[in-house]
């Protein structure tokens, strides 16, 4: 177990640096996604970074090309892939298509959740950040929070008045100046302390409240799982 | 006979999808067939949506067309007392080099407020360079036309709109002491400015014109046109006594912009 455990956190790691020189890849030479940029809007609108490029995309899409401005802050956008939060890896896809990230997150220590590392996706709206994108689990986690089919559903990822839930008016909301990291640690800060009170799984809801061993039970056997034990 | 029903309810349920479909289309289209800023009309042409018999607002319009020449429209999406200000108040500066100076030290320094308060610096950014791009055109380059073109261009106006509720938020922030008293419930202001001012579509209150007003110095005249008592709209100048350079008329729910 803890071998496999050991060797999961190597593989992640890997990934980690698979997406690093990704990155550095991107900063380094002409990617596909460059070359359209240029074609598309211009020499000298560079394109290189990740989310900024979402930013820029989305907002260019919406400009029609009426001249990005924001490349100088495309070093900073790519500190979400370079040095992510302890416990998060995240970036896009692949390079040609900015919209649709996948992001690890490491179950958070001394919960039951510890030792997992669960996959999911992040799909960008085209007026991001304008408005925040959506995020779902591709493997199976049994939680108050998240939907059976994976979807999370926190605060942060709704605009005021849009909020299924009916979320406590102190919680968090997205907003234009929220980021994917910040999406991320309300992720992390899920896992570790269930909202009960907003269920999108009820069952799970009810588990957590009512039959806490079981619901680390079925954590447990998440993290097992998520694995590939 | 199960096979009818089954294709009679796919008959059914295709043309309520594409019932669905052409709502959605025509919320969109309604949307976008109304500019986020219009051009200048008339008085006429403005007042013609009210019935003749509707007198409480045809006398309130005889009143205003007394005091103003004409209206600009703004779009009702939740952002129009942001996109009113902004638009009337840029128009101002294309004219005024000496307001403008003024303000783009003022909004320059409005960054460096937010990074303290602690705002991330890379989402700050994006958005303050932006709106100091447009300002900067306002000095030299700009055309009232390149002015209406960009506040009419989604993207640009909506990053505009973005850092005008960023300066109201950090204001409000920063005067916190002052403002909490002002808060409904038992929110604090900076869960107040996360829900009612940072996020796009949400409407203002008076508690966000006077952040606005007081960040940047910039007075605001609103006449209020409503059901209310009166042939006369009543107007209030923010803040009191000030003579201000931008003018909005409120009718219930949403800004446009008047001019004398």
């Amino acid at each position: 177990m803890v071998e496999m455990i050991r060797e999961k956190k190597r593989r992640s790691a890997d990934y980690e640096i698979r997406r690093e020189s990704g990155a550095q890849d991107l900063t380094g030479r002409q990617t596909c996604f460059e070359r359209e940029w240029v074609k598309r809007y211009g020499e000298g609108q560079n394109s290189r970074g990740t989310l900024e490029n979402h930013r820029q995309t989305s907002l260019t899409h919406q400009k029609d090309g009426a001249g990005a401005n924001r490349r100088n802050k495309t070093g900073k956008l790519q500190e979400l892939t370079l040095n992510p939060p302890e416990g998060i890896i995240a970036g896009p896809e692949n390079e040609e298509n900015f919209f649709e990230w996948e992001a690890y997150i490491m179950g958070p220590e001394g919960t039951c959740f510890e030792g997992g590392v669960f996959p999911s996706r992040l799909t960008f709206p085209p007026d991001y950040p304008l408005s925040p994108p959506k995020m779902k689990f591709t493997c199976d986690i049994f939680h108050p929070n998240i939907y059976p089919d994976g979807r999370v559903c926190i605060s942060i990822l709704h605009a005021p008045g849009d909020d299924p839930m009916g979320y406590e008016t102190s919680a968090e909301r997205w907003s234009p100046v929220q980021s994917v990291e910040k999406i991320l640690l309300s992720v992390v800060s899920m896992l570790a302390e269930p909202n009960d009170e907003s269920a999108a799984n009820v069952d799970a809801a009810k588990t957590w409240r009512e039959n806490r061993k079981k619901f680390e039970e079925i954590a447990h056997r998440t993290v097992r799982k998520s694995l590939g034990v | 006979m199960p096979k009818d029903v089954d294709s009679d309810i796919l008959c059914f349920l295709r043309k309520s999808e594409n019932g669905l479909l052409e709502i959605g289309y025509t919320v969109r289209k309604v949307a976008s067939s109304q500019p986020l800023v219009s051009e200048k009309i008339s008085f006429e042409v403005f007042g013609s949506e009210y019935s003749d018999e509707d007198l409480i607002y045809i006398h309130k319009l005889e009143d205003l067309k007394k005091r103003y020449t004409c209206v600009r429209r703004t779009r009702g999406d939740g952002n129009c007392f942001y996109r009113a200000f902004g638009f009337s108040y840029f128009e101002r500066l294309l004219q005024d080099k000496k307001e403008l100076q003024r303000f783009t030290d003022v909004a320059k320094s409005t960054r460096d407020d937010l990074i303290k308060l602690g705002f991330p610096e890379f989402t700050i950014d994006d958005f303050h360079e932006n709106f100091m791009e447009v300002v900067g055109k306002l000095e030299s380059e700009f055309t009232l036309t390149e002015l209406t073109d960009t506040f009419n261009d989604q993207g640009l106006s909506d990053y505009l709109i973005v850092y005008l509720r960023l300066i109201v938020s950090g204001f409000l922030q920063k005067e916190a002491e002052f403002y909490t008293n002002f808060i409904e419930g038992d929110r604090s202001i900076k869960e107040f400015c996360n829900q009612e001012v940072e996020p796009m579509g949400k409407e203002s209150d008076h508690i966000h014109i006077i952040a606005l007003t007081n960040a940047l110095g910039v007075p605001v005249r609103v006449e209020y046109m409503d059901r209310g008592e009166g042939d006369q709209c009543n107007h209030h100048d923010f803040p009191d006594g000030s003579k201000p350079g931008v003018i909005l008329l409120y009718r219930p729910g949403h800004y446009d912009i008047l001019y004398t």
